[in-house]
């Protein structure tokens, strides 16, 4: 039984999905070999933070030991490699936690941030982007165009932290920060998705009005068919595909605010998580976080890649 | 240029866009001339008179060292216009040259830039900045660079996109067929068509790259202090939003402007290059 | 009654009234019960003790982990986990005697071969402490409860040193089935709160230990050690009510906080002094009239105004020294508010003594040559606060007296790399650092700081300092028993820093720690440590505040 609609499509869809797949492979394994290479070059030693500004050499050399830094650059390199094929990503260089460990909740907290923020784009920047194209040039797009214009060009980290002064300091309805209750989720989830929502209800709305300039609405129209429905069924059908792309990137852009996100609300996530590895030179466990963001981000875009054949009528059956 | 023309009828007739680009132009020349128009010297700390409030002498006060913030504002313009413009365009020269380049030539090097062009576009720009900022070290031209690099992947792939379909014109293939070297086509007939969208393209840039770098300065990563740069003044602004927060408008005032100002002209030139906004009954 | 007596009864009603108020008031009775949530400005990486020394790791061990002996805020060195000491007349052997009945979370019981065991085996694996035990050779069990420390030769720091919070001991039968890596991420030991979680970034949780061997502690049910390391969001989080408890607020925010009732701020004096390493194997750091120049053309008390808005910092009155730390003497001149005190006149005519004077009128000194004397700072961010903020001020107030300085900002780990290296790898002229006496005692320093076989990479002798005078004093402190005769080799050595100047001396630290006013017998002491083991919640008032959880 074809799964979308014609065995010949089902193929074409299959191979990309395939295609993609295969793509992350050579893909994980380029990024781990260059961040090894990259973190040997930087200055900066590990086993320094562990003992501290006063510690003599013979001590930093015994932490050294204890830890395994001090093994040939060559040998960490290929135990490091095996080990990942075989789907352990070693353990981190301070807490010796296994770094899948580590990184599994804080993904998880940062996945769910992610959603619920592009939820929040989506739904407020499809309606506001229609509503904006369907009232084009009058005093509704214009305010809403100038709402957009605002949230585009404020930094994210004021609104944040703006947010963060007014309800939770001066009201005291939300909490400041960390993972507590759902309660937690609402600034940050509505300070990143607003970012999004503006540019893309702007992206949103000049699709949709390329969409209702075209030569078919205006039959559509002429043949006296309901403004709604030309407008949802009809218009909205056609920028599909161009929206659901832009949805793909929006993804990538809140995943990449979402990193300045947790850094503001102390949120538990991968990103704060990465920066932290960064600065305290825990090499495993960046190139964990780096490479499980590089994998949501080529899932995401292997959704919307699929969505997209699915719904472009022209993937043809030769 | 014809797009030049159509630029110039453009802003004409828009008012509003108009008044953006003269902002825009504002900016720029306020970032060109900083070292003559500041009142102060935004370097010269009074201890003695720290976070005054903003006065007649002093417009957007002092900060927490007594220096001058207006001074240091117009100093972080010129900065951070310096930063933005010179990502955008290395990023733009960088990307485009190779787009054109694969998209003319193909084969295998076609193929292997495109794979490394989307590899590289998986990552959202401010984790690759945070990684090349990393290495090479909190800095201004750090911060260049990885802006630079993460703007490449865009540029390569625009480029590649307008050189694929031009390439395929009539009078592309009698000019090859007539002998023209590889070169000679590039520069005749691929370019004029790349123009007008990279330029396009480049000012929507602008605005992204502006806040990527304010948000590196925010994480610390990037210009570093003495040196003013509107994000990291924001930065240093925000552990003083209850005592001085004053201190945030200057620097924000002028992200916001930027910002604003190059989305609009943005805009503007792209609604220029692909009218599709046709009056409505 | 006449009207004049009345009123002097009231008066004196009234008198007595004001001076009974404060008594009441200041003996509640701990209440039993509740959690306290903590927040730090860091993460702690390893739970172990012999392999960390940072201090939140400090703060967090406090709750499950106890040493021999420990100290208060007076700098007193009060008996804990050992009763009682005696030294030998020899001076070379220290017998302790530990208190009994007192066992590990894990069961096994607290004695002397569990002390002896610990100590060796810092010895033997080379703990990050081990330098502060220089001299001790082995611990010998006596008896069920007793063990003695063997030196080479007489140990003077002994006890301020074992107070040290790395020194903790930890259950030997823990570390030898589960091994070091498993104490990385597990607190077993003898304290008032057992380890329950620690997730990484995020908390560490603790419970209280029923079985604690002081009766009648701890009263909170449980501690809740959460991380976060933006300061806003530390106050924010205070002033919300969604912490009890927070260490390294804003200064600045201080008398706004202050000001709030429900909430209690403490300053306390550290023993924190930043400092400028000046190194000495580079020019012209070799000459004492520009070290000296340096020393004076910092504006301390600007220092303190603008970074520390005035109250978190105060003037250092000695070099490296603090008050309350041993061997301290005020060393100010007559009449001035720190050593070394700002002076531009008199850094310029010593720059001038130097050679150097700005010949061209470009703002820059030039030597005799011709050349800008241009150097190059080393700072970094976050590590303790203010640090950037202080780098940037000196490079502005060195620039005033011509010297153009460069700061290169490296994150952390860079430059903790870069200043342990030897004198001929050393690259930079100058590094902003500060050094704080977790001891209170000034043995550390002299060890480590002055000391020419402590150069590094060896011991943390970052300027390549060395003068056979402040050698000879430091060893001659170390051994002397005799407090006075002790105390007169420490003031010498502070003299020699001062007609050296071997570094340029900043403003020592003040700590802040913020509390709800419900939380009670929570302690801050100069030391950087935060120890709130026996503290308690007020109930009725924490929910007068309106707090719920």
């Amino acid at each position: 039984m074809p799964l979308f609609g014609g065995h010949a499509r089902d193929t074409v869809l299959l191979r990309l999905v395939v295609s993609r797949l295969l793509f992350i492979i050579p893909a994980g394994l380029l990024l781990i070999t260059f961040l090894f290479a990259l973190f040997h070059i930087i200055p900066g030693d590990p086993a320094l933070l562990l003992a501290g500004d006063n510690a003599p050499a013979h001590i930093v050399e015994a932490i050294r030991e204890a830890y395994g830094f001090n093994k040939p650059l060559p040998v960490q390199y290929m135990t490091y490699m095996l080990n990942v094929l075989q789907g352990d990503l070693g353990v981190s260089n301070f807490s010796r936690d296994p770094v899948v460990s580590l990184i599994i909740p804080r993904i998880l907290n940062t996945a769910l941030l992610a959603f619920w923020a592009m939820m929040f784009a989506m739904v407020v920047s499809l309606s506001f982007g229609c509503v904006s194209a369907m009232y084009w040039n009058t005093g509704v797009d214009k305010a809403i165009t100038v709402v957009s214009l605002i949230g585009i060009c404020t930094p994210i980290f004021v609104s944040g932290l703006l947010g963060i002064f007014f309800f939770s300091v001066k009201l005291g309805v939300l909490p400041t920060g960390g993972f507590n209750s759902w309660q937690s989720l609402i600034l940050p989830v509505i300070t990143l998705g607003a970012v999004e929502a503006a540019l893309l209800t702007r992206m949103v709305r000049s699709t949709m009005i390329n969409a209702l300039n075209q030569d078919y609405i205006t039959t559509a129209r002429a043949k006296g068919v309901a403004e709604l429905v030309v407008v949802f069924k009809h218009a909205l059908r056609n920028a599909l595909l161009p929206i659901i792309t832009l949805f793909g990137l929006g993804f990538g852009n809140t995943l990449g605010g979402s990193v300045v996100i947790e850094t503001i609300f102390t949120w538990p996530g991968l990103g704060r998580l990465m920066i932290e590895s960064i600065l305290t030179r825990d090499l495993p466990v960046t190139q964990g976080a780096l490479l499980f963001f590089a994998m949501t981000f080529i899932v995401v875009n292997l959704i919307v890649d699929v969505l997209y054949a699915y719904v472009d009528p022209r993937i043809s059956y030769d | 240029m014809d797009f030049l023309q159509l630029v110039k009828q453009r802003f004409a007739r828009d008012r509003v866009g108009l008044i953006f680009a003269i902002l825009l132009l504002a900016i720029y020349l306020v970032a060109l001339t900083a070292q003559w128009i500041m009142p102060y010297d935004p370097m010269k700390m009074d201890l003695r008179a720290v976070f005054n409030p903003p006065t007649f002498a002093h417009p957007l006060g002092t900060d927490q060292f007594g220096r001058d913030v207006l001074s240091r504002v117009i100093l972080a313009t010129q900065v951070s216009a310096r930063v933005a413009t010179a990502a955008a365009v290395i990023g733009l020269t960088i990307g485009t040259a190779l787009g054109m380049y694969v998209g003319y030539v193909g084969g295998l090097a076609e193929s292997i830039v495109m794979r490394l062009t989307d590899i590289m576009l998986i990552f959202p720009t401010i984790m690759l900045a945070i990684v090349v900022v990393t290495i090479a070290g909190p800095s201004e031209w750090g911060v260049i660079i990885a802006l630079a690099v993460s703007w490449i992947p865009p540029f390569v792939r625009l480029s590649r996109a307008v050189t694929l379909s031009v390439r395929e014109e009539l009078y592309v293939e009698a000019s090859i067929a007539v002998g023209s070297g590889r070169w000679q086509v590039l520069r005749h007939h691929i370019w004029p068509n790349i123009s007008s969208p990279i330029i396009v393209q480049g000012t929507l840039t602008l605005p992204i790259v502006v806040l990527s770098a304010s948000s590196l300065s925010f994480l610390g990563l990037g210009v570093q202090p003495p040196t003013p740069e509107w994000g990291q003044m924001l930065n240093a602004a925000k552990d003083f939003l209850r005592t001085s927060p004053y201190l945030l408008i200057g620097p924000g005032a002028a992200l916001f402007i930027f910002v604003l100002a190059s989305n609009m002209v943005g805009d503007a030139l792209q609604e220029t290059l692909n009218p599709r906004l046709k009056q409505r009954k | 009654m006449s009207a004049s007596s009345i009123l002097r009864m009231g008066l004196v009603g009234a008198l007595m009234s004001a001076f009974a108020v404060p008594a009441l008031a200041a003996d509640p009775e701990p209440q039993y019960g509740g959690e306290m949530i903590y927040a730090i400005t860091a993460e702690t990486f390893s739970l172990f003790p012999g392999r960390q020394n940072g201090s939140q790791a400090q703060d967090t061990w406090l709750y499950a982990l106890e040493g021999l002996v420990e100290i208060t805020e007076e700098n007193e060195i009060i008996p804990w986990l050992a009763k009682s000491w005696s030294f030998s007349d020899d001076g070379l052997k220290a017998t302790f005697k530990l208190q009994e009945g007192v066992k590990f979370h894990d069961g096994t019981p607290f004695n002397a071969e569990a002390v002896a065991f610990v100590f060796n085996e810092a010895l033997a694996k080379d703990f990050t402490y081990s330098n502060l035990l220089e001299g001790l050779q082995k611990v010998t069990v006596d008896d069920e409860f007793t063990a003695t420390f063997h030196f080479e030769e007489p140990f003077a720091a002994l006890l301020p040193n074992l107070a040290y919070r790395p020194m903790s001991i930890f259950s030997p039968t823990a570390y030898k089935e589960h091994g070091e890596e498993w104490m990385a991420t597990n607190l077993v030991g003898t304290g008032p709160f057992i380890f329950e979680e620690l997730v990484r970034g995020e908390y560490v949780q603790f419970r209280k230990n029923p079985d604690y061997w002081q009766e009648g502690k701890p009263y909170l049910d449980s501690v809740k050690i959460i991380i976060v390391p933006d300061v806003s969001a530390r106050s924010a989080m205070l002033e919300a009510g969604e912490v009890d408890r927070t260490t390294s607020l804003n200064d600045f925010d201080v008398p706004r906080l202050t000001d709030d009732p429900n909430i209690n701020l403490r300053v306390v004096n550290s023993t924190r002094q930043f400092y400028v390493v000046l190194n000495h194997t580079r020019y012209p750091f070799g000459n004492v009239n520009v070290r000296k120049a340096f020393n004076y053309a910092i504006d301390k008390e600007g220092i303190v105004a603008s970074v520390f808005a005035g109250t978190g910092a105060v003037l250092s009155q000695a070099p490296t020294l603090s008050p309350g730390v041993v061997g301290f003497t005020d060393l100010r001149a007559e009449g001035e508010k720190t050593i070394f005190p700002y002076n531009i006149e008199k850094a310029k005519k010593l720059l001038k003594n130097a050679g150097f004077q700005d010949r061209d009128g470009n703002g820059v000194v030039e030597d005799p040559r011709g050349n800008e004397l241009s150097i190059g700072l080393f700072g970094r961010k976050g590590a303790t606060k203010g640090d950037d903020k202080v780098a940037e001020l000196l490079q502005s107030m060195l620039g005033d007296i011509g010297v153009k300085v460069e700061i290169q900002f490296m994150e952390n780990s860079a430059f903790g790399a870069a200043v342990k290296l030897s004198p001929e790898d050393a690259q930079y002229d100058m590094a902003l650092l500060s050094w704080g006496i977790p001891t209170a005692d000034a043995d550390e320093p002299m060890m480590l700081m002055m000391y020419t076989p402590a150069w590094k990479p060896n011991g943390a002798n970052r300027s390549f300092y060395s003068s056979e005078e402040v050698d000879r004093l430091t060893v001659l402190a170390h051994h002397e028993v005799d407090p006075v005769k002790r105390n007169e080799y420490i003031r010498l050595w502070m003299d020699e820093l001062m007609t050296d100047a071997p570094v340029i001396f900043l403003p020592t630290l003040a700590f802040n720690l913020g509390t709800r006013s419900y939380l009670h017998g929570d302690r801050i002491l100069s030391i950087d440590q935060y120890p709130a083991r026996f503290a308690w919640i007020d109930k009725q008032e924490k929910e007068k505040q309106g707090i719920n959880r």
